[in-house]
């Protein structure tokens, strides 16, 4: 019986290797070394039993001879009868063997042959199998190695797809395909995310990407106002794609990644969710000239509120964008934001480094010097510059803030009085230290430093409806001199401007022509320039019935405690 | 010394009975440049060539030396430079000459006609641009009337400038010298006349005085297949005094452009109705396929193929060879390389050895390219045991170089062949059976590559013109002996590869009236793909339908032909070849 089954195994085996009527390769190969005749011979009886290869060991064992069955046909002048018999017999074996050329396996040497020889149809089919194999597999390891081996089929058949683009565009989809399975996965490393983003080739891939990224955006809500950071790399991985793309031009692609950076951006204000520099910036030189005009746009509109809140990013994407802006020739926008930044800046900064106060400055020859810088509101700053005394010399009613140089720029208001042109810089660090020069001054006051020694306090806060700002309020307050002096604030509040007098029994003490407040109750009324002197801030909180304050003069800091006035109206 | 007078008298009756009789035939060198008179004489060279027992030689007018007339049996001259300085000894020679002689063409006035042959010249006629025959064409002396049959001359505008008229309508036209001594009295025969298609005007075309020919035309402008060059063909035997070769007329018919992927039910069915006309089988074979540009119908991997690669073509081919069939070379692969030349680069429907595209030798064309490429084909021809006697030049055409090779390595070339003037040097002798392709012997092989390879060949002009021959030749001027093919083959449509189209009427009209030249043969080939329907391209009424040749075949049995085995022929008369001819030249050596 076994005897049997033996006998039967070796007829099968028979009949198998029988199928193909021809002789072992190492017999080809020695025949066609012969002449030109056997050469050609064993050509032609290859390709007529091309079809009757039936198993790939079969298949590959006489395919591998087309190297050597080409130079032999060099030698023997084949082309001379047959030309480029050999390339066209193995072109025909290529296109025939790719049936069983799995890409997530087949090794590069070995691919490299089956290119050598391959026309643009048998890439076509190659790429028809591959694309069957992909949807078979399932891990990340073999699609990863079909992809790489997809990446090196197009780079090394450009020469047969530069007249057959759609074959390459296939190659391209297919890459796609698989790695935007692998994008749209919530669970992917860094190196795995940049892995699939270098093989996503076609715009309909990337859209599909951008559509994922889109509808994050859409959700994002404060809970989950943490994504932002993802999306913004996620972007940034659109726009490096975009630069990849074959199949499109990448402009609108480009704007559409752009208006979704810019929606990220408006989200990240909107939930208070602070942007670092990096994000920032690895995102704004990408932007599109559409997205650049919309952008700057919408800086320029945003709600002072956001913007407040958002300081640290409003100021460094302004800034970011202004160059940009002028980078791109956009003139009208780049001015329109940079008067713009040029007004807000400095107080979101002085918000961002919580250096609103007055800093004692100590010039080169010992002397003591103080300079209040105080806001206003969210979106103004003054200051003043005073010496020991406190005798104010210099009072200053327009300060910009350069964030590149991290500088800030004050001068006083034009046509006021004869050191209107006076102009100081001064940069604050983190530690609230500060280093000043008297620009136009003499040298005693150039570089030199100071510490921030007095901040308006903290208050409590508590929610004050706009229609109740309007009111009287009293009570008693300490001035310098130490006297008590009972005092009288009247606050008109229009809806649209603040103005407010402080009076005493003598009189009128100060007019605030300014006045500040937000929902938490904070508020600030600020007069206009004393002659002579400098200005005056009344700084504090609402409370249900009373306001919690306290008077700043610039150049000399606060000059009471805290005191508490209360409101005189129902 | 008497043994040596006898010695010397067998040496010298050896050497005068191996002599070969001769003939003269002189051509207008014409000044620099000119070259046409060299090519209308190697027409005439080439039909000289039917006659082998002749020595030809070749010369300029301008060479003649008194006497000359006098060392051969004949003397032809080939007047076609108008005015041409002849030198005056050849008009006195001919003139008193007993010598047959015959006079071509123009400068007929300086010779006195009047007393030779009973006529004066009065002008050369012209075309007659008012008078339009039925196809609204210009008229001339276009019909030749000869021996009870109407020839004709070629007529039609040209293809590449239509304002231009192709036709030869210019004859010396004779009248009577004396009307009151008519010619015939001093002997003049008219063998043929000519009449004017407009007018009916006939006027003398051939005159015949005992030893004395005219022809009022040289007779080898724009030949067809019912030119009056078949007329000159025909009297070239009274012009040279030499009988009939044969007895009968023979035809011959082959099956053209046959390769391996042709389709066999076509083959089949032509080989059996040949089989049951009992008419011998010639196969045109191609050994290898070759569809570069995959414009054929065919699988992939047929993009070449061998004769022996496909089993049921080699059944085919044993069936034929069981009828006694035989095989024709035709060709290698019948194209060249992977480009169109010019039409599809399909084995059959291009050229191989020429250049179509750019009209010239192909790129590759040297002594081994062509030696070793036919190499290639005899090896694959054996191996499905076919080994041709005669050979066939695809679409006729080739460089001189390959003719020259073709004429050296096949003992018989078939067809008609193309011609330009041409310079050699190292020629080999015409008829050495150790090149010609009989076996596989690689030796042998080198060698005859080695010995052919020191031919060079240079052409003289840049035009080439074809021809056409009524009967076998045994040796053009390239050295083949080539059996006739003169009556074409059946082309419906206009196409690409058809200029001008025709019908199998044509062809046994045109074979009736070829009976009248002597030894010529009704030789014609067929395509297979005639047997498709009408819709197809074919001349079926329906697929497989051979009615068409069959009729062919009946009709030119019918007006005597006897078909013949081709093969037999070629074997017969293998070693039969013209002598090398002798030229005499105005510059140097070797200018034909």
């Amino acid at each position: 019986m076994k005897a049997l089954l033996f006998a039967t195994l070796v007829t099968f085996t028979s009949l198998a290797n029988a199928i193909v009527n021809l002789d072992s390769p190492e017999v080809m190969l020695q025949k066609a070394s012969i002449d030109r005749q056997n050469l050609r011979d064993v050509v032609l009886s290859l390709e007529t039993q091309l079809p009757e290869m039936r198993d790939l060991r079969t298949f590959e064992s006489y395919f591998f001879l087309c190297d050597k069955l080409q130079e032999k046909a060099i030698e023997f002048n084949l082309d001379d009868l047959y030309p480029d018999g050999v390339k066209s017999l193995a072109t025909r074996m290529a296109a025939f063997g790719v049936k069983w050329v799995d890409l997530s396996k087949i090794d590069q040497p070995k691919l490299a042959y089956y290119l050598k020889w391959i026309d643009i149809e048998g890439l076509s089919n190659l790429l028809s199998y591959a694309t069957y194999y992909s949807k078979k597999i399932t891990d990340v390891a073999p699609l990863k190695y079909l992809s790489d081996n997809i990446d090196f089929i197009i780079a090394s058949t450009t020469y047969l797809t530069k007249d057959r683009f759609d074959v390459e565009i296939g190659m391209r989809e297919l890459s796609t395909s698989i790695a935007i399975k692998f994008l749209l996965r919530a669970d992917l490393s860094d190196a795995d995310r940049a892995f699939w983003a270098s093989k996503v080739y076609t715009s309909s891939g990337l859209s599909l990407y951008t559509d994922q990224v889109q509808q994050k955006i859409y959700g994002l809500k404060p809970v989950n106002k943490a994504e932002i950071h993802t999306i913004l790399v996620s972007l940034d991985l659109c726009f490096k794609i975009s630069d990849q793309l074959i199949d499109a031009p990448t402009t609108y692609i480009k704007d559409r990644i752009s208006d979704l950076f810019v929606e990220t951006v408006k989200k990240s204000f909107e939930l208070n969710e602070e942007l670092n520099s990096a994000e920032v910036e690895l995102i704004i030189p990408d932007l599109s000239l559409r997205s650049l005009q919309s952008f700057s746009m919408y800086l320029i509109s945003a709600n002072e509120e956001q913007i407040f809140k958002n300081a640290n990013s409003f100021v460094r994407i302004g800034f970011l964008l202004l160059d940009k802006l002028f980078a791109n020739n956009l003139r009208t926008e780049h001015t329109q934001l940079n008067l713009f930044l040029g007004r807000i800046a400095a107080p979101l900064q002085i918000a961002a480094l919580d250096a609103e106060g007055t800093f004692r400055i100590v010039d080169k020859k010992g002397g003591i010097w103080y300079l209040t810088v105080i806001r206003t509101d969210s979106l103004d700053l003054i200051a003043a510059l005073a010496d020991e005394n406190w005798n104010v010399f210099r009072t200053f009613y327009s300060i910009k803030y350069f964030p590149k140089d991290n500088v800030f720029m004050a001068q006083g208001s034009v046509g006021q009085q004869e050191t209107d042109n006076s102009m100081i810089n001064f940069k604050i660090d983190a530690n609230k230290n500060i280093v000043m020069t008297d620009m136009f001054g003499p040298d005693l006051l150039k570089n030199v430093s100071g510490k921030l020694v007095e901040q308006p306090q903290a208050q409590s806060h508590a929610k004050v409806l706009a229609s109740r700002i309007s009111a009287v309020y009293e009570g008693s307050v300490a001035f310098s001199d130490g006297k008590p002096a009972y005092v009288k604030l009247s606050i008109e509040f229009d809806g649209i401007s603040t103005t407010a007098r402080m009076t005493d029994k003598f009189g009128i003490i100060y007019d605030f022509t300014k006045g500040f407040f937000n929902e938490a109750g904070e508020f600030s009324l600020t007069s206009s320039r004393i002659p002579n002197m400098t200005w005056v801030q009344l700084r504090g909180n609402f409370n249900e019935n009373e306001i919690r304050t306290q008077v700043i003069i610039g150049g000399r800091g606060f000059i009471t405690k805290p005191f508490v006035l209360k409101r005189m109206n129902p | 010394m008497k043994k040596i007078s006898a010695l010397v008298f067998v040496i010298l009756f050896s050497s005068l009975t191996n002599a070969k009789e001769c003939v003269r035939l002189y051509y207008d060198h014409g000044p620099e440049g000119y070259w046409i008179g060299r090519t209308y004489a190697l027409f005439a060279q080439n039909l000289l060539g039917h006659f082998p027992e002749l020595q030809q030689i070749i010369a300029p007018i301008e060479t003649y030396k008194k006497g000359d007339i006098e060392t051969c049996r004949a003397t032809i001259y080939i007047g076609s430079y108008f005015n041409n300085p002849i030198p005056p000894d050849f008009y006195v020679d001919f003139e008193n000459t007993k010598r047959n002689v015959a006079w071509l063409g123009y400068n007929v006035w300086n010779l006195p006609i009047d007393k030779i042959w009973g006529f004066k010249y009065n002008q050369l006629t012209k075309l007659n641009t008012t008078t339009l025959d039925y196809k609204l064409m210009p008229t001339f002396y276009k019909w030749i009337n000869y021996k009870g049959e109407r020839f004709f001359k070629y007529g039609g505008w040209s293809k590449t400038n239509p304002t231009e008229f192709m036709a030869g309508f210019e004859i010396a036209a004779l009248e009577p010298a004396n009307s009151v001594v008519p010619f015939e009295t001093i002997g003049t025969e008219i063998l043929s006349t000519a009449t004017h298609n407009g007018t009916n005007d006939t006027l003398p075309y051939i005159l015949r005085n005992k030893n004395h020919f005219y022809f009022a035309d040289v007779p080898f402008s724009f030949m067809h297949e019912a030119d009056r060059y078949l007329v000159f063909s025909d009297i070239l035997f009274d012009i040279l005094n030499l009988p009939p070769r044969h007895k009968t007329k023979k035809a011959l018919i082959r099956i053209e452009d046959v390769h391996a992927l042709m389709p066999l039910n076509l083959l089949y069915l032509f080989t059996n109705t040949l089989a049951e006309n009992k008419i011998p089988i010639h196969i045109s074979i191609i050994p290898f396929f070759f569809d570069p540009l995959k414009l054929y119908d065919r699988k992939d991997n047929q993009e070449f193929v061998g004769a022996s690669h496909v089993k049921e073509f080699v059944a085919w081919i044993n069936e034929v060879k069981r009828l006694n069939g035989k095989f024709i070379w035709h060709g290698v692969t019948h194209q060249y390389g992977r480009q169109k030349n010019p039409h599809d680069g399909v084995s059959g429907a291009d050229f191989e050895f020429w250049d179509a595209v750019n009209n010239s030798a192909v790129a590759k064309d040297s002594v081994p390219w062509v030696l070793n490429r036919l190499y290639d084909g005899f090896n694959e021809l054996d191996k499905i045991g076919v080994h041709p006697k005669i050979w066939l030049t695809p679409h006729y055409q080739a460089s001189t170089l390959d003719y020259y090779l073709f004429g050296r390595v096949f003992p018989w070339n078939i067809g008609r062949s193309i011609y330009y003037n041409f310079e050699f040097k190292n020629k080999p002798a015409d008829n050495n059976p150790e090149y010609w392709f009989t076996d596989l012997d690689p030796a042998k092989h080198q060698k005859r590559i080695a010995d052919l390879s020191q031919i060079q060949i240079q052409p003289t002009a840049s035009k080439w013109n074809g021809q056409a021959f009524p009967y076998e030749i045994y040796g053009d001027i390239h050295g083949q002996r080539l059996l006739p093919e003169n009556l074409g083959n059946s082309q419906p449509f206009e196409n690409a590869h058809v200029l001008i189209p025709r019908s199998v009427e044509e062809i046994v009209a045109d074979a009736k009236r070829n009976l009248v030249i002597r030894d010529v043969w009704a030789s014609f080939f067929y395509h297979p793909f005639l047997f498709e329907d009408y819709n197809s391209g074919g001349r079926g009424s329906y697929v497989g339908d051979p009615s068409e040749l069959v009729y062919l075949v009946t009709e030119i049995k019918k007006l005597g032909y006897e078909f013949i085995d081709a093969e037999d022929f070629a074997e017969k008369n293998k070693h039969l070849i013209r002598p090398e001819p002798i030229y005499i030249n105005m510059k140097k050596e070797g200018t034909l």
